[in-house]
């Protein structure tokens, strides 16, 4: 009796673990995980960005699904440059990141996280994923995989925050 | 949520750095499983169709250094069965 209460708890555990990937609704309308995170070239801080609307992009250029949505995040953020887009990649590869940046004339920040510690803030382990976070620092919506961020709906989104 | 499979044939044997890169297409959103077998020299994924395609797929693989040479069907083949033996009149 008692092993089969310690099981179902283990098993209850497991299994609300195995759920909470991130996207769980309890993230959502937390303050966003400060960091700074920095590759040599670039460094960003969260907290400076305090006050801007934040799109913070987990990528990688090996993840074809993530290359798919840059072109529409550059034209996201040409459209909108009170915006400010924050890319971070899990690249390993310093060359082909910055490769990949250069031809697609990339316009927001970009930093490489190869040890991937601020997607592990965000409870992100699978890419594309991109975080809304507002003027206050609030973490406001999750999306997960890639995303057309030209889509009227999103824009009115982001412009409304 | 539409679940499909893929399965590829390689020609040469991935290296270790492309093993590595390999390893990490499981960590793309919709990539479910990924699963080698040696043997056959084939590689079969499960992907969600909502999320990607199989051509992004394809590429996830090429992209990582993996010598694709050709999809492998997953539909079997029709064993051979003998045609119908024609049915004969009976005589009264």
């Amino acid at each position: 009796m008692r092993a089969g209460v310690v099981a179902a708890a283990a098993m209850c555990a497991l299994l609300t673990s195995a759920c909470d990937r991130g996207d769980h609704p309890g993230r959502i309308g937390a303050a966003a995980p400060l960091f700074t995170v920095g590759d040599g070239s670039q460094t960003v801080t969260l907290a400076a960005l305090r006050g801007h609307v934040v799109v913070l992009n987990f990528w990688a250029s090996w993840c074809v699904p993530c290359i798919e949505e840059v072109p529409s995040l550059v034209e996201m953020q040409r459209r909108m440059p009170q915006v400010r887009v924050v890319a971070v990649s899990a690249d390993q590869d310093p060359a082909a990141y910055r490769q990949f940046l250069t031809a697609s004339h990339a316009n927001f920040a970009a930093v490489r996280d190869p040890s991937m510690r601020v997607q592990g803030m965000y409870g992100t382990v699978k890419i594309p994923e991109t975080y809304v976070i507002d003027r206050d620092g609030v973490l406001r919506r999750k999306f997960i995989s890639a995303q057309n961020w030209t889509d009227p709906e999103i824009l009115d989104y982001l412009g409304k925050l | 949520m539409t679940q499909l499979d893929v399965l590829y044939r390689y020609g040469a044997q991935p290296t270790e750095r492309a093993m590595l890169a390999l390893a990490k297409v499981r960590d793309v959103y919709g990539v479910r499983r990924v699963e080698f077998n040696e043997a056959a020299r084939t590689v079969r994924v499960e992907y969600d169709a909502s999320r990607l395609t199989g051509a992004v797929i394809y590429q996830l693989l090429r992209r990582a250094g993996l010598d694709i040479v050709e999809t492998v069907s997953m539909i079997p083949e029709p064993e051979d069965v003998a045609p119908p033996v024609p049915v004969q009149p009976s005589v009264a």
